[in-house]
């Protein structure tokens, strides 16, 4: 009997270990600022300089954010300060407030900056990141720009005065994690943003029948596959009747396929 | 019985070959790490027991154990031939045996000669060819001191990079000099060892010359084989116009690993102790043979073997425990001392499992009957009944139901227009419908591109998801999360807005029969939003792609007569991701892989069962299909006609020399032939090649009609493909051919087949990977959405394992192998076309450059490829159900695999 049903227990055990595995659903719209064939930067980029880019929320928890630096030269020593502001009724106010240590900056590489703990945002208020390096990193690094990069509500300024394009950075919203099984809700809601009802329903349907098919033939298979079948139509019939009530080879390449 | 299977002729040891090739290929795959060494060691034994299985199966291994087990036991000739089996089977176990122990040999004294070398002094003048030195940066040329000799100043850090990570104490000695002796600063210079700081080095600086400065430290264990090693001393800018940034003077740098490899050699005396208890153990078994089998004599070999299999792993785990005194040593080491381990445990095994067999002889025996009695319900004749067209008739249900479900997912899951050229194929499908007309001459007032289209691409936000649709980078991720999707669920224009004059410029020229076709499911849901109809003719795309899963199921079914290989087959390409998408979204190659796919399993049929004059309608019919659909498998289509004709004038020869045979059998009565079927005649074979030829051109041929009066030529391609034979024929070298007497056409030419292909041989590694492996199995949306890397690798371990499969086959097994070298030709025919045919003669020849061949040009052939490995692969497993069950689960697995990503990459949403 387990024998017998070995097949449709495998592809049962499949399916919960499938639903086991762990998801994670966006709550915001993480992005990042693409490269470019000519990239620039903040120059000069010295402790008086005060590069800021504005932006919007997408999400309501902000996981991390990361910076696209240039190196000169190694960087020896020194930081750059890097804060995150909201504008909350005509100000600005502070939510987070780190250094990046020189020594960890790759020249093109993205630097990363979590938040611990995460910080919490509004859904398209508006968001301004301002950098400042001190005097020992300014000698090494600088901050890449893509030149025709363009979006609403983004915004960069350099001391104020408002530049082309944007500066290379990107944002990490905090996702929905858990696993597929208890996910299964904003899972299916996300990955049918596009489809109306009928469509969501033809999804469902194509779905579920997907799997009870292949439970069906998962459990068909071990006892049919054994025992090897043949046509039997007229024609293959009146063959071997031919075949067998004649002791001469047939002329055919037929019996090349059957080893 | 005639389609009888049997797997009696492979004589393959095929139960370890495939583990072999599985281990080889998780090898290849796996990254640097003890888990390697392990598949290596595994591989080791896999390949043992293979030779072991190799020896039972020759003849010579089997006479000279005759001989050898005959000489002074005359007896012997006596024994019976069952019992002349068990002892040539036991034989090739000894000789395994021998084999191993030699190898254990070699391993322990491997071990006992391993002197590394501890303690490198490295000239910093000289770095270029220093031993364990993987890299250096950072040291500016040498200079010389008219005193103290030779050294080099260091920039603002200096890297060095050896090839070893011990976990014990090393101590690093630096022959410098302080730079405040050449006006820099007197600060220290700082060390870092793998990233972290390990300490300070502060020269004199009233010392002239160059000082020995030491430090010990245990270098951070940061995963790998190396250590890396940096000089960070405060720089500064020299003066007299020297406008390098200088650090510190640095002469000799000694690494010394000793006190790290004191730690193995104070255990090295367990690597003595093993020879000891092989010696004991030998003598054992000695005793063993010559007096009775004693439980004690058994009990102490496989204590024995135990306590050498204990002492191995103790000398493994000290090896791991200090780490890499240098790259070679470690690897070295720990393999060997891995394999005498191995060899001591499986030593113990065996004597426990020979003791058990000889205590309880029943045991084994039932193991033996029960795996003999399932390879024999395996080798059923076949039975040839009534109902089977019935179930088959039930597995293609089956098979069409999984094919397109899952297609019907994809179609509703991939967003609008992210497939390449699909916006193309949608307006040529649109135009018939919507205008009621193919898009030929004359052309309708209306633009390339209608309003709905363009403006759909701005909603549905086409251009910042894609990286191919447009010249604009991908900017978002995914489909945004906070967006009002309604818009676009219901985004539509009039049907002024819809018109076009020729239904997507790009994809115009296509023959119509997929568009015709898929103008039905547009015509029904005419009045609905843009997004409902794409879904809807993605639906009608998903029903060609399904039904070209049954012909896959049927192909596999008519060569191997077996409806186990029609599931597999059928189910595999139901599920494999990239002809799933392909044959999903709107695309008239679905139409094209259903007709070839009915196309060869027809050819095939011929093939096995002869020409009929249905089979050769049929086949005609699908030639035109094929034909009507899309010209990338137009050398199929010749080769087929080829097939056609030679098969019919071969029946018709055989025919006239049958009654030639007739004859003479006539005069020869114990001859006398009977047939039941008719005799080939030379009337009936015009007619049934006839027959063929009309089923193609009934389809074509209106089509040729229409384009011919629509734009006065047939769109064939001829005047292009005479080119070259013109210029064969009329010996026009390239020269003259560039000349102004030669005709401009013939002007063009410009490359040979021979640069190319030097061209195409060229091709780096990535590229083939590219082009063979990822846009063939899974690379979707505008070739922008991979899978992960782990897929991919699957796939390269299943590809070479049924390569390696078929190759065997092909070699050891003559029955069938001409069906099997049929489809190795239909493959070929494909590949042939794609790269001589499409890739060189519509572009390389003139323009030097490829056409952008990709994976899914090589879909209409995908139901004979996928056959083939999974003959290999069949063929490893010994014929046995297992490969045509795990074919569809690994399909699957590759299947959700794709799904994920495509998910991932336009909803975010992140599995695992």
């Amino acid at each position: 009997m387990i024998t017998r049903f070995a097949w449709l227990i495998g592809a049962i055990l499949l399916l919960v270990i499938l639903c086991g595995i762990p998801v994670s659903v966006p709550l915001g719209d993480d992005f990042t600022i693409p490269a470019t064939k000519q990239p620039q930067s903040i120059q000069p980029f010295t402790p008086d300089t005060m590069v800021t880019q504005q932006f919007p929320a997408t999400g309501s928890v902000i996981q991390s954010i990361n910076l696209q630096f240039g190196a000169r030269r190694v960087p020896n020593g020194g930081a750059v300060r890097v804060s995150l502001a909201a504008e909350q009724g005509g100000n600005w106010q502070l939510l987070n407030e780190s250094r990046i240590l020189t020594q960890d900056i790759t020249d093109g590489r993205t630097t990363n900056l979590p938040f611990t703990p995460a910080v919490k945002v509004i859904p398209g208020q508006s968001l301004r990141l301002t950098v400042q390096p001190d005097a020992d990193a300014a000698t090494a690094i600088t901050w890449l720009t893509n030149p025709n990069y363009a979006a609403e509500h983004f915004a960069l300024t350099v001391n104020g005065v408002p530049q082309t394009g944007t500066a290379r950075f990107g944002v990490t919203y905090e996702p929905l994690h858990g696993r597929l099984f208890q996910l299964i809700g904003p899972v299916f809601h996300r990955v049918t943003v596009l489809m109306n009802g009928f469509w969501r329903t033809v999804f469902i349907t194509a779905g579920a029948l997907f799997i009870a098919t292949l439970l069906f033939v998962f459990r068909q298979q071990p006892q049919e596959s054994t025992v090897p079948l043949a046509v039997d139509s007229n024609a293959d019939e009146a063959i071997l009747d031919a075949a067998e009530s004649s002791d001469a080879p047939l002329h055919r390449s037929g019996q090349e396929g059957q080893g | 019985m005639r389609f009888h299977t049997s797997h009696t002729t492979n004589r393959l040891p095929a139960s370890l070959l495939l583990p072999t090739l599985l281990l080889i290929g998780a090898w290849f795959v796996t990254p640097e790490s003890p888990l390697r060494v392990v598949l290596l060691l595994a591989l080791v034994v896999t390949v043992l027991a293979m030779l072991q299985q190799s020896f039972s199966h020759q003849r010579w291994f089997g006479a000279l154990w005759a001989r050898v087990a005959t000489t002074g036991n005359r007896a012997a000739d006596d024994r019976s031939d069952r019992a002349a089996v068990v002892g040539v089977a036991r034989a090739s176990w000894l000789a395994i045996a021998i084999i191993a122990c030699v190898a254990g040999c070699a391993a322990f004294v491997t071990l006992a000669l391993q002197h590394p070398v501890t303690r490198e002094t490295y000239d910093t003048t000289h770095l270029d060819n220093a031993s364990n030195l993987a890299e250096y940066r950072g040291f500016y040329s040498p200079e010389r001191d008219a005193t103290y000799g030779a050294y080099t100043w260091t920039q603002n850090r200096a890297t060095l990079v050896f090839d070893f990570l011990v976990h014990r104490p090393i101590t690093l000695t630096v022959e410098m000099r302080s730079a405040a002796r050449a006006g820099g600063p007197d600060a220290p210079v700082e060390v870092y060892a793998n990233g972290i700081k390990v300490g300070e080095l502060r020269p004199d600086p009233t010392n002239a010359g160059f000082t020995s400065q030491q430090l010990r430290f245990v270098p951070p264990d940061w995963g790998g084989t190396q250590t890396e090693i940096k000089l960070i001393p405060a720089s500064f800018q020299p003066k007299g116009g020297d406008s390098r940034r200088l650090g510190t003077m640095v002469q000799h740098i000694t690494v010394d690993r000793s006190e790290a490899w004191s730690s193995i050699a104070r255990w090295r005396w367990l690597l003595w102790v093993l020879p000891v208890i092989a010696t004991l153990a030998g003598m054992l078994r000695l005793a063993g043979r010559r007096g009775e089998d004693r439980l004690w004599v058994t009990v102490g070999t496989i204590a024995c073997s135990l306590a050498g299999g204990a002492t191995a792993i103790a000398l493994l785990i000290v090896i791991i425990r200090v780490g890499a005194i240098d790259s070679t040593t470690y690897r070295t080491s720990f393999i060997a001392t891995a394999y005498l381990a191995l060899l001591c445990i499986s030593a113990a095994i065996v004597a426990v499992v020979t003791r058990l067999h000889r205590q309880f002889p029943g045991m084994i025996g039932a193991i033996r009957i029960r795996r003999a009695s399932t390879a024999t319900v395996t080798q059923l004749p076949v039975a040839v009944t009534r109902s089977t067209h019935r179930v088959v008739a039930r597995d293609l249900t089956l098979v069409f139901v999984a094919a397109l479900t899952i297609r019907v997912i994809w179609a509703v899951l991939v967003p609008p227009w992210m497939s390449p050229d699909e916006p193309e194929h949608y307006l040529y499908v649109s135009h018939i419908a919507e205008q009621g007309r193919l898009p030929l001459k004359p052309y309708p007032n209306a633009p390339s591109y209608p309003s709905e289209f363009v403006q759909s691409t701005y909603t549905f936000l086409t251009q910042k998801l894609s990286v191919g649709f447009s010249a604009e980078d991908r900017t978002l991720l995914y489909y945004p999360v906070a967006r009002d999707y309604g818009p676009m669920q219901t985004f539509e224009l009039p049907t002024a807005d819809r018109l076009t004059s020729i239904g997507g410029p790009r994809a115009a020229s296509y023959p119509p029969l997929y568009y015709l076709l898929e103008a039905i499911p547009y015509r029904l849901v005419k009045d609905t939003p843009i997004l409902t109809r794409i879904f809807a003719v993605r639906c009608g795309t998903a029903v060609l792609g399904a039904l070209s899963c049954l012909f896959g199921y049927l192909l596999a079914f008519e060569v191997r007569r077996r409806r186990d290989w029609g599931f597999a087959l059928g189910f595999s390409m139901a599920l494999m991701p990239m002809y799933v998408f392909d044959t999903t979204t709107i695309n008239n190659d679905a139409m094209l892989n259903l007709a070839t796919a009915a196309f060869l399993w027809l050819l095939v049929r011929i093939w096995l069962r002869g020409l009929s004059r249905p089979l050769a309608l049929g086949l005609g019919l699908a030639s035109g299909c094929v034909l009507l659909s899309k010209p990338t498998a137009t050398l199929l289509i010749v080769v087929g006609a080829g097939i056609v004709f030679a098969k019919a004038l071969t029946e018709y020869r055989v025919a006239s020399r049958g009654s030639a045979t007739a004859i003479v059998a006539e005069e020869q009565p114990e001859r006398r032939l009977t047939r039941a079927a008719p005799l080939p005649t030379l009337s009936r074979q015009g007619l049934i090649v006839g027959l063929y030829a009309l089923g193609a051109v009934a389809l074509y041929g209106p089509w040729l009609l229409i384009r011919w009066f629509a734009t006065g030529n047939f769109g064939l391609g001829l005047g292009t493909i005479t080119l070259p034979v013109i210029r064969w024929l009329t010996g026009t070298s390239r020269v003259a051919a560039a000349s102004s007497s030669a005709s401009p056409s013939v002007a063009v030419l410009t490359h040979s087949f021979g640069e190319y292909l030097r061209f195409r041989f060229s091709q780096s590694s990535e590229h083939n990977e590219w082009l063979f492996i990822r846009t063939f199995w899974g690379y979707f949306g505008w070739l922008d959405v991979l899978m992960s890397d782990a897929t991919y690798a699957l796939i390269h371990i299943f590809l070479m394992i049924g390569v390696i499969g078929l190759a065997l086959l092909l070699a050891m097994r003559r029955e069938g192998r001409g069906v099997t070298v049929l489809l190795i030709a239909l493959v070929s025919t494909q590949v042939v076309f794609l790269f001589g045919g499409a890739d060189y003669f519509l572009s390389y020849r003139t323009t030097g450059s490829e056409l952008g061949i990709q994976g899914r040009y090589f879909f209409p052939v995908l139901a004979p490829f996928l056959l083939l490995c999974l003959m290999g692969w069949d063929w490893l497993c010994h014929e046995r159900p297992i490969a045509l069950r795990l074919a569809p689960l690994f399909m699957l697995i590759v299947q959700l695999m794709g799904l994920a990503a495509v998910i991932t990459s336009y909803y975010g949403v992140k599995f695992g």
